[in-house]
């Protein structure tokens, strides 16, 4: 539908600023609207005289710049409008530095745009058209991004395919007769989601069986564990002025979609997240990981309540979480990751029914990495992917292996294995090499002259081998920083331009406190990270970095060594055992594989099967 | 239904504070009260100057007229009565009831004509009182009120003095008395002169805007009986016309809206200066509509600006009241001090003592 005309008069109420009135002027002058832009310093009597003598003005647009006293003077410039008889005929609007939609409504003006705004959201306004201040409209044209989009999956690298169907076969030859608590908890959880309230009694018998005694306590005694509390109904009260806030972008895209951002949270209270939460959707952000505590993914079972604790991670619980997703822009994604312990079939079964947009599944990093028992976590594993295909949810595959020392040609391989699995089952994985200064490139010094040749040389490996999404973590930067947080803002927004060089399709970025808080991380220093990115797209634009030669041989031994090492897995038969002997990493490494949930498989009953 | 706004000779001046005062008195009272304003009120802190600012709080029962921006930014609850069909920069403005009470963030119409619709709405459901709180130093809606109480002090001008001669010049414009002679009450919606032959010579603006407009004027005054400025008159252009006009005034009758069209550009004095030129010199001076000036609330605070920010600062509260209520013929208090209790009497449409 063609916008009808309009006729605006810009109004330059200041001494001498009039820049963004002509930005504005000319994408309404492309519209077809018709403009006239008074020049600067004129008295608001002779811009009401103007009003008076040009014919059938629609719009006044207003800039000034903001001071004291200055809010007097465009307030009586409204009340000269008003008295003159022009109020009715004539829609005011303010923009300027410091200019904010509630000082536009205190000034008496119609709408107030402020810093960051684009000509195209002015556009939008005078057209009537839906828009948001600030850049979001931008950002949120078309609603949320799906990563694994126009990705064929298809191999590159014929050989390494082969080796990773044998793997998988042999994976889901293995898994074929057993089970565990975990798988049965999430079976439990769904059957009891999608029956209602009345089934819960039942629920809690069969499900209490496979959980801890912490759990069964909290359950049955509302016994909490150490350092935990449910949140008082005046905390959760207090939340209901944060629901309609919609807050302000400074994303500046320049019209580039990708990557997304990502951040994590997990203060340990769903409220400090949700606050986080609002401060990062408003400075830009595009998605949100959910991070919960290492504590949880130890224990058989996930507690129940509005529950805050007093660690690093937010306890993973279906109320919780309904209460954060209860609060997230609509165009912001939401990752649940379910990576890393017990819980992780059930954790999917959660962030399916939710309504997540992802979540976070790798066996490998998590029995080389977080502690987990190989057979455990693969049988587990395995069912949290067949839940994350039944929710269609896109999951990434993280490598964080190789900050316990794990090279990155073995951290890949893993990956590529668990991707490959997730293909066979009917996923959508997203690879997620770690983009950053890894123990291994500390000894063998591949970072010695730059951070750009060995980050690239791990995108170029993985594109070559595989048409697969890619999503550098997590988050980007890491062990480049400091405690100084403005030089952890650089690096970090440097590695996000390299990755947007290397046409990544989202990144995670970690606030410029993250590794040196020594606890919950300050909601500034996540300002810092997410503006000092949006700074540098802005800056690199289109433009690329270039990487040396370099980075094309190490993509070349990279692709050799993951070849390698799928080989061996292959030809050791057992996935599972792989990760026993250390052929993904090994404790030459600094890695070894973990004992939480060892000797807990069962077996497989007809019937239970998803 | 008595509308009372709450108007301020500048920014940060305490009308919030004055509202909330006769909020809690009519509350007392147990009056169905409305409450509603022409800026923005109700969040912790100023927009622009970043210092604090009062709380908006509502008891249950009370009638809200806001933005639909501002639902959910307050901790009381309330039931929307109805949407008004009206908007401002935060959105559509809806007629809330307040259920259980707390901090509500008020945005209302920003337009006379907007405010008289959100009038009516309160009419509608029975308000006794309804208070409108003003922005910044606006005036245009207000014209739709039926009194008016100012809130001026330290934040206009730490200057006593300059504030006492304010005081001065606003008590003589709320004096003017109404038209009510025949030729007075004609009029229009744009400057007009009502000749002595009974010709009409109508301008194109309802403002006195400019020099130039004031140097027009001036030129016909002489064989007008009657000159209507409808709208907006600046006090210095007010002062430049009776310059020019002078003792060619005498015998004719000056015609304006309302009160609050003297006040506009902000300069009283000069305002208070011209009229007592064209009276000395003979002339007469009304107004079409009288809105009664109820009292004058005062407030020893202002932001004083350092180095881009701003920090509070204060003027002698003592000195400023003396001064003040020996030139103010209506009730000058310190809704902050006072022991006494002010409210506002609707049938009787004053501000009474208890």
């Amino acid at each position: 539908m063609v916008a009808e005309k309009k006729k605006i008069l810009l109004v330059p109420l200041d001494p001498v600023h009039d820049m963004g009135l002509k930005l504005i002027r000319k994408a309404l002058d492309d519209k077809g609207h018709s403009t006239v832009l008074l020049p600067p310093g004129m008295e608001p009597y002779e811009v009401v005289e103007r009003i008076l003598d040009e014919v059938e003005i629609d719009f006044v647009l207003v800039s000034r710049t903001l001071g004291y006293r200055v809010g007097e003077l465009l307030a009586r410039f409204v009340d000269l409008v008003e008295v003159s008889g022009l109020r009715d005929r004539v829609t005011l609007v303010v923009g300027g530095m410091a200019v904010r939609p509630e000082l536009a409504a205190e000034m008496g003006f119609d709408a107030g745009f402020g810093p960051g705004t684009t000509p195209g959201e002015v556009v939008a306004f005078i057209e009537d058209r839906p828009f948001a201040y600030g850049g979001r409209a931008e950002a949120s044209e078309g609603g949320k991004r799906d990563l694994t989009h126009g990705f064929s999956y298809v191999y590159r690298k014929k050989e390494i395919q082969k080796r990773l169907a044998a793997i998988a076969g042999d994976i889901m030859g293995w898994a074929a007769n057993k089970t565990s608590p975990g798988v049965e908890r999430a079976r439990l959880r769904f059957q009891a989601l999608n029956k209602g309230e009345k089934y819960r009694e039942e629920f809690l018998e069969e499900y209490l069986d496979y959980c801890d005694e912490l759990v069964v306590l909290s359950y049955k005694r509302k016994q909490l564990p150490d350092q935990t509390r449910f949140l008082a109904q005046d905390e959760l009260h207090f939340l209901k002025q944060y629901q309609n806030w919609e807050g302000r972008s400074k994303a500046a895209r320049s019209g580039i979609r990708k990557p997304d951002v990502f951040i994590q949270y997990g203060t340990g209270c769903p409220l400090m997240d949700i606050m986080h939460i609002k401060v990062c959707e408003a400075w830009g952000a595009d998605g949100l990981v959910h991070f919960d505590p290492s504590g949880g993914a130890r224990t058989e079972g996930l507690l129940e309540g509005y529950l805050a604790h007093g660690e690093d991670g937010t306890l993973l619980t279906w109320e919780n979480l309904r209460l954060i997703k209860n609060f997230l822009a609509p165009n912001t994604l939401w990752q649940v990751r379910a990576h890393r312990g017990l819980n992780t079939p059930e954790t999917v079964v959660l962030a399916g029914e939710l309504g997540a947009d992802l979540t976070k599944i790798n066996m490998a990093y998590a029995s080389l990495g977080a502690g987990m028992d190989p057979a455990r976590i693969t049988i587990d594993g395995v069912e949290a992917i067949r839940w994350a295909a039944h929710y269609d949810l896109p999951f990434d595959v993280v490598t964080n292996e190789e900050l316990s020392g794990v090279p990155a040609h073995k951290a890949f391989a893993g990956m590529l294995i668990i991707a490959h699995l997730a293909l066979q089952l009917g996923g959508r994985p997203i690879l997620q090499p770690l983009f950053c200064r890894s123990p291994e490139v500390m000894i063998y010094g591949q970072m010695r002259d730059n951070y750009i040749d060995y980050n690239a040389a791990k995108i170029l490996a993985l594109q070559q081998i595989i048409d697969a999404p890619l999503w550098p973590g997590a988050p980007i930067g890491f062990l480049t920083h400091t405690e100084d947080r403005v030089q952890s803002s650089l690096t970090t927004a440097l590695h996000a331009s390299l990755a947007r060089s290397l046409g990544v399709e989202a990144i995670s970025i970690a606030s410029s406190d993250e590794a040196y808080a020594g606890g919950p991380i300050a909601a500034a220093s996540r300002v810092d990270t997410l503006r000092a990115t949006h700074e540098a797209f802005r800056f690199f634009g289109r433009a690329g970095i270039q990487p040396t030669p370099r980075a094309r041989e190490w993509s070349k031994e990279l692709i050799a060594g993951i070849s390698k090492v799928l080989k061996d897995v292959a030809n050791s038969g057992s996935f599972v055992q792989s990760l026993y002997r250390g052929l993904l990493g090994g404790p030459e490494d600094g890695a070894y594989p973990g004992r939480v949930g060892r000797d807990t498989l069962l077996r497989k009953e007809k019937g239970k099967d998803v | 239904m008595f509308k009372v706004g709450f108007a301020g000779t500048a920014k940060n001046t305490g009308k919030t504070t004055a509202v909330m005062y006769f909020l809690r008195q009519a509350n007392i009272r147990k009056e169905r009260v409305g409450l509603t304003g022409i800026g923005y009120d109700g969040e912790g802190f100023d927009h622009l100057t970043g210092l604090p600012k009062p709380r908006v709080i509502c008891q249950g029962g009370c009638i809200i007229a806001t933005a639909k921006g501002c639902l959910g930014r307050g901790t009381a609850t309330y039931r929307i009565l109805r949407d008004l069909s009206l908007y401002n920069a935060l959105g559509q403005l809806y007629l809330l009831e307040i259920v259980s009470p707390g901090e509500i963030v008020i945005a209302g119409p920003n337009t006379r004509r907007d405010l008289q619709c959100t009038l009516d709405a309160f009419r509608q459901v029975g308000c006794e009182l309804v208070l409108v709180d003003g922005a910044f130093g606006r005036l245009g809606p207000f014209a739709e009120v039926d009194g008016l109480i100012l809130a001026t002090g330290a934040a206009r001008t730490p200057d006593i003095d300059s504030l006492v001669q304010d005081t001065r010049a606003l008590e003589q414009i709320f004096a003017l008395p109404v038209a009510n002679k025949p030729k007075e009450i004609q009029g229009g919606n744009t400057i007009t002169l009502f000749l002595e032959d009974g010709g009409v010579k109508k301008f194109k603006s309802a403002s006195l805007l400019s020099r130039a407009l004031v140097t027009k004027i001036a030129r016909s005054v002489a064989s007008a009986a009657v000159v209507f400025i409808p709208g907006a008159v600046p006090g210095e252009l007010l002062w430049q016309l009776y310059r020019k006009v002078g003792k060619g005034f005498a015998g004719k009758t000056m015609v304006f809206s309302d009160p609050t069209k003297l006040l506009l550009s902000g300069n009283y004095k000069k305002t208070g200066i011209a009229l007592e030129g064209f009276i000395g010199k003979g002339g007469r001076v009304v107004v079409k509509k009288r809105i009664p000036l109820l009292a004058l609330v005062i407030n020893p605070f202002y932001p004083l600006s350092t180095n881009n920010s701003f920090r509070k600062a204060f003027i002698n509260y003592d000195i400023l009241k003396q001064a003040l209520a020996e030139v103010s013929g209506v009730p000058v208090i310190n809704v902050k001090e006072t022991r006494q209790n002010y409210y506002l009497d609707a049938s009787r449409r004053e501000v009474r003592v208890d």
